[in-house]
This record gives structure tokens, C-alpha cells and sequence, in this order.
């Protein structure tokens, strides 16, 4: 039975439903519970019970057109609209709305490749657009640049950028909304607006140059709801020449400050890529001795940590440098950051990693001929798309979590502790102890993970996961620290976190979409930004 | 390397079937019947090689793990007696397909029709059962 929109008669929904039938083809029109099943979040804690979030209906249009036909009809009933590009955003929602009974926008059909230039750097994709299909466009075409990837292959450029996600090679091209370079949307009022340089008619540099004249709004569309984007632009990372790879040690605990400043130098200077911290005693967690102290209430005591370390005869920290760039400059840089680490922390030792030209031989990218245990995913490092990762997902999948921390050894330290001791109610692995590793996925920030599995056949592991979702978010906005994504039903906790000055930057997204969006059918909820007619 | 190897079948498949832009590969619409003939077996192969290989393909999977993520959990689960990979089954009708691939299984999600029609299935199941036949007494 069709879920209804709130304050929408089903009369009302069946008329919708038939005109977009007329607008955008029947075949195209999906509202029984078979066809909706897919719109449904696989990976939600909140599956089968009465919160979940389930779409009414869901249409598939085929062109920006069609895209606006859907917008004037949903205005005319007054029925939400919730778009999804690719609708494989897991662990933050998949293709479920915000809003039950919202009919769901699913934009896989406008899957072309608009533009792409490998002499300036840049593509113009739609939204249904995947990794896959863009990394398949430029090798087929036999183009000279790269794509930044999120781990699976399978999202949309478009859809992953306006959910401010990552990637893995160099800083700036791993922010991929920080990446993008201009974008067209259809506003709620179904007209067409294009920002930067797309606003001015003939244009050249809609890629090149992303702010045009005037403020530029394209931010806004970031985990917000003032349109459907329907194009968006890249700039894309020419095809270094060669990939280097080394590792650093340092002996003791305290020395890990040192050496995240001195990384911090590296990366912001762009002399290197991603930089994956680990700590080589999370290898000792299986001992019950050493997972007490790693767990420790209050924190594990830095002399008892470097004692562990020496008497498993294994270093305290270990960072991976990545380098990109003509092999001299990648041998150079690297030489330059074993002398200035090593010349500067007492007992930090470095070891060679391989260091090869690009692209990668098959043999190089099963990532088996590194002379030591390595983080680093190397698909991801040659910004190649895959479905690898799949392997790290279990039980009915996971929810995520990712606090914003700055990016020192302390901040480390502290939020290893403050989360570790908050969570330590919730019968879950322990995402957070003293050998948790920072994540250097955006470009001047750290992240650190909590994704507990969801389980479909459990009601009461995912009640207690969703508990564990909200305790986490309410503890660490407490120590200053901010979720960067969410699902739909964190969206409120974590946009409520972002309080400074009273809400003022909440009531200033409401004030906007209140203006822009007076009907509220984009994307009720979306980022925390609820439309007047859905305010309590 | 897998993905450029997956690439490249892609080329070679685009050769000989023209993409469709903004449809699922090959379906004129959600509820189009199949059609008969090489083209389905080829077609099957593309939807395939585009949304499960990556996934169940034969292919290495990432960091030294010996195979892709889905093909390692059924390869276990089977222990021996069928293959992991579902491009080496004989068992799966494009009714099984259509179960799994609408309504998902443990870590795997659902795939909508926008994004794999039902005659994509269809072709798929079609492609599965060729390649089956051509690759029979292989374990993995």
C-alpha cells in the first residue's frame, strides 16, 4: 500500500501520479511495493519499524525536461520530491527520502558524459552517471587525466560531491565538492538556473573559472534542498607519471604530535597525497591485556603504551606518504620528507615503498609488493573505481559517523579518549581506543569513523545502534567536534549541533528555502533544512 | 587490473551494441519483453560486466584479497559445491536473478529498475547460462 505524503489526500497522490505518467512516459512511473522496494535504505537501523523512511512513489525522468514537469506537478499537489543521482549513497540513507511518501526523483536515466577535456582538466557529467562509467569513458577514450574515487564505484560524481564526499588522492581532489566546478539545477519553481560562468549565455569556462560575478550559490545544493541538479562540472587531476610510496615510524607515543605537524607541512605544501596514518599496535587488540588498556576509562596512560610498544617491539605511529608527480619530483619530495621527519623526531625511521610509472600494471594494482603492511587501498591511490571495499561490509550493512577534528596529535588523543569512554555502554567494537587512526580523507581536517552494522533480522541491535548513532553525535558536538554527512534521520541531531549564535545558520537556510522554496517540495529535511509548512 | 581489464570488455561490447543513452542497457522500457537472438547474450554480459562483476566477477579483488567481495562470501557459504562466482552458475534463472537483484541479500542492496530493468534480467540470466556451459567444471 502506497505510503502518502503528509497532508496529501490520496486522491490527490493518484492524480499526481497520473500526470507525471503522461509527463514522463508510465514505464517510467514507479509506485507499487515491488518497485519500491529498491527506494528502500537497505542499510537502515530503523528497517521495518514504523520511523523508517519510505518513499510514496518514485519517477525516473530522462531529461531536464522531464525534471521540470515532475517539479510544476509536485507543486501543484504539494508533494515532496526527494532526488537521488546513482541511490547508492550507503550509510548515509541510500535512496530513501527524508520525508515518507515523498516521491522520489531517480536520476540514473540522465547517464551521459557531456564533456570531458584532458587538456584543461575538466568533465561536465549528469547525475546518473557513475565512477564506473567515467573512469570507462576516459579509458576508452584514452585520455590523459584521473578521477578522485570514493570507495565504492558505483556513486555519482554529481550525487557524491553534493553529499561533500571523498577521495584519495591529492587534497584538493579529494574534496569532491571542493573539486566540482559549476552546476546546473532546476529550482522549485521548475526553471533552470546554471551557477559560476554556466550563467553567462555562451560561455567557455563554466569548468575553469566555478564563481562567475556575484555570490555564487552552488554551495548551497551541497546537503541542501533548493533544486535538482541536473549537470555538474569537475575539474580532474591530470595522469601523473609516476607513484611513489614510502612509510614513516616514530618509537613513542608523544612523538606522533610531532609527526602529524611535520605531515601537515607536506600535505598542505601538495607535496604529498593522501597521508594514512596507522598504529601498529592495533595489531596487539586480540590480547585482552592490551585491549583494557587501549580501553581504558580516562585514557591509556602514555607511559603504559610505550611500554606495550617496546615490549612488541613495534614503533607507536606509522604514517604512509603517497607521491605523484615526474619520478625525480616524486624521489625528490620523498627524500625531502625522510630528512625532515627523521632529522627532527629521535628514533622515526622510514622505509622505501614502490614507487612505479602510471598507470599501474596489473600487478601493481593488486597492491601485494609493498614491503610492509599497507593501509593504503591502492585502487583508490590511482583514483580507480571498484567495488572492493564491499568486503568491509557486514551483517545487513552500517550507519555512519565521521566527526571533523583538527588535525593535530592531541585532537587526536583527546577524541580517542572523550569517545571511547562515551560509547563504551553500547555492546559494539571499539571504534575508538588509544590506537584509533585519524583519517586524512578531506583536505585540511581529520576524521575519525564510527560505523556499527545494522542487522535486518535484529530490531533490538539496531535500536541499540541507533541509540550508540545519537550518543555520538550529542557527545562529540559537545567537544567542538562535527559530523560531516548523515543519514536522514541524524540530519536534524547533527544540523541541530551546528548552533552557534542561536541557529543562526539553521534559520538562515530556512529563511532562503522559505524564499526559494515556498511550496517546500524539495528535499523536505534534507541537511536539517525543513520548509515552513513541515516546521512543528 | 581488473577495472581496466573491465574497460576494455566494455570497448569491445560498445563495438557491437550502441548505447542507449538514458535507459537501462538495452530496454526500451521497465516492462519490454526480451528479445531473442546473440544480442540478449551479448547485452546480459554488458549489464552484468556494468552492476555485478565488480562485485561476483572472477576478477581479483582489491589489496591481495584472491576475490571479489560477493564471490568470496558465496564461495565460503557453497564450501566446494557450486561456484562463488555467479558467472560460473548453471543454477540461476532469470526468476533467481530478479529475487536477488530487487530485493537484495545480507550487505547486498536492491537495484531499481531505473537502474536494471527487467529485461536487462532476462538478458543477463541468458549470458549467465552460455557462459556457464563454456566455463563448466571451473571452481571458483
Amino acid at each position: 500500500m502506497a505510503v502518502l505524503p503528509p497532508n496529501v489526500s490520496a486522491a490527490d497522490f493518484d492524480k499526481a501520479l497520473t500526470e507525471l505518467r503522461a509527463a514522463i512516459g508510465a514505464d517510467w512511473v514507479f509506485s507499487s511495493d515491488d518497485d519500491l522496494g529498491p527506494y528502500r535504505d537497505s542499510f537502515s537501523p530503523i528497517w521495518d519499524t514504523e520511523e523508517e523512511r519510505r518513499a510514496g512513489a518514485a519517477v525516473a525522468p530522462a531529461d531536464v525536461e522531464q525534471v521540470q514537469a515532475i517539479v510544476r506537478i509536485a507543486n501543484r499537489y504539494l508533494i515532496p520530491l526527494f532526488p537521488i543521482s546513482t541511490g547508492k549513497n550507503f550509510g548515509y540513507g541510500g535512496p530513501s527520502p527524508n520525508v515518507s511518501g515523498s516521491i522520489v526523483v531517480d536520476l540514473k536515466r540522465m547517464n551521459r558524459v557531456l564533456e570531458i577535456d584532458d587538456k584543461r582538466h575538466f568533465a561536465l557529467v549528469e547525475p546518473g552517471v557513475s565512477y564506473f562509467d567515467l573512469y570507462r569513458h576516459i579509458q576508452e577514450r584514452g585520455l590523459k587525466v584521473w578521477l578522485d574515487v570514493p570507495d565504492p564505484g558505483w556513486g555519482s560524481p554529481l550525487g557524491n560531491a553534493l553529499d561533500r564526499g571523498v577521495g584519495y588522492t591529492m587534497g584538493y581532489y579529494r574534496d569532491h565538492i571542493g573539486a566540482s566546478c559549476g552546476l546546473e539545477a532546476v529550482l522549485p519553481n521548475g526553471e533552470v538556473m546554471r551557477t559560476g560562468m554556466g550563467a553567462l549565455p555562451d560561455s567557455k569556462t563554466w569548468q575553469e573559472y566555478r564563481h562567475g560575478f556575484g555570490p555564487d550559490p552552488a554551495g548551497l545544493f551541497a546537503q541542501g534542498n533548493f533544486g535538482i541538479v541536473t549537470k555538474m562540472g569537475f575539474r580532474l587531476y591530470p595522469q601523473p607519471e609516476h607513484y611513489r610510496t614510502g612509510m614513516i615510524t616514530v618509537a613513542k607515543r608523544r612523538d606522533y604530535i610531532a609527526l602529524v605537524e611535520h605531515v601537515n607541512y607536506l600535505s598542505d605544501a601538495m607535496i604529498v597525497g593522501e597521508a594514512v596514518y596507522s598504529n601498529p599496535l592495533a595489531a596487539l587488540l586480540a590480547k585482552p591485556d592490551f585491549m583494557a588498556l587501549a580501553t581504558k576509562q580516562g585514557g591509556a596512560p602514555e607511559s603504559e603504551m610505550d611500554a606495550a610498544a617496546a615490549a612488541a617491539g613495534l614503533p607507536s605511529w606509522q604514517v604512509e606518504l603517497q607521491f605523484y608527480g615526474p619520478e625525480a619530483a616524486c624521489a625528490a619530495n620523498w627524500a625531502y620528507a625522510k630528512d625532515r621527519i627523521l632529522s627532527a623526531i629521535p628514533g622515526a625511521k622510514a622505509v622505501d615503498g614502490e614507487a612505479f610509472p602510471l598507470p599501474a600494471t596489473p600487478e601493481q594494482l593488486l597492491n601485494t609488493g609493498q614491503p610492509y603492511k599497507t593501509h593504503i587501498r591502492r585502487n583508490g591511490a590511482l583514483g580507480i573505481p571498484s567495488l572492493g571495499i564491499w568486503k568491509i561490509v557486514r551483517d545487513s550493512g552500517h550507519v555512519g559517523f565521521f566527526p571533523v577534528l583538527p588535525r593535530s596529535g592531541e585532537a587526536v588523543y583527546e577524541m580517542q579518549r572523550v569517545m571511547c569512554d562515551a560509547l563504551r555502554e553500547f555492546p559494539l567494537p571499539p571504534f575508538f581506543s588509544a590506537v584509533t587512526a585519524p583519517l586524512y580523507w578531506p583536505q585540511f581536517a581529520f576524521q575519525m569513523v564510527f560505523a556499527p552494522s545494522v542487522k535486518k533480522e535484529d530490531p533490538d541491535h539496531n535500536a541499540m545502534v541507533d541509540r550508540s548513532m545519537r550518543k555520538a553525535i550529542e557527545v562529540a558536538a559537545k567537544h567542538g567536534w562535527g559530523d560531516y554527512r548523515a543519514a536522514p534521520i541524524y540530519q536534524d541531531a547533527v544540523s541541530a549541533s551546528y548552533s552557534f549564535g542561536d541557529h543562526a545558520l539553521r534559520r538562515f537556510h530556512e529563511q532562503m528555502k522559505d524564499a526559494i522554496d515556498p511550496n517546500g517540495i524539495i528535499a523536505p529535511g534534507r541537511g536539517g533544512i525543513w520548509p515552513k509548512r513541515f516546521r512543528k | 587490473m581488473k577495472a581496466i581489464a573491465y574497460g576494455a570488455t566494455a570497448l569491445a561490447l560498445a563495438i557491437i551494441i550502441p548505447a542507449v543513452s538514458g535507459q537501462p542497457w538495452g530496454a526500451k522500457a521497465a516492462s519490454a519483453p526480451a528479445a531473442k537472438g546473440p544480442s540478449v547474450a551479448q547485452r546480459g554480459h554488458m549489464v552484468f560486466e556494468r552492476n555485478c562483476a565488480p562485485c561476483h566477477g572472477t576478477g581479483p579483488g582489491i589489496d591481495g584479497s584472491p576475490t571479489l567481495p560477493a564471490t568470496a562470501i558465496l564461495a565460503q557459504r557453497y564450501e566446494g559445491q557450486m561456484p562463488g562466482a555467479l558467472e560460473l552458475r548453471t543454477d540461476l534463472t532469470a526468476d533467481v536473478l530478479r529475487l536477488f537483484v530487487r530485493q537484495g541479500a545480507g550487505g547486498m542492496p536492491m537495484f531499481r529498475k531505473a537502474e536494471i530493468s527487467d529485461a536487462d534480467i532476462d538478458a543477463m540470466a541468458v549470458w549467465i547460462a552460455q557462459n556457464a556451459k563454456k566455463n563448466a567444471g571451473r571452481k571458483r
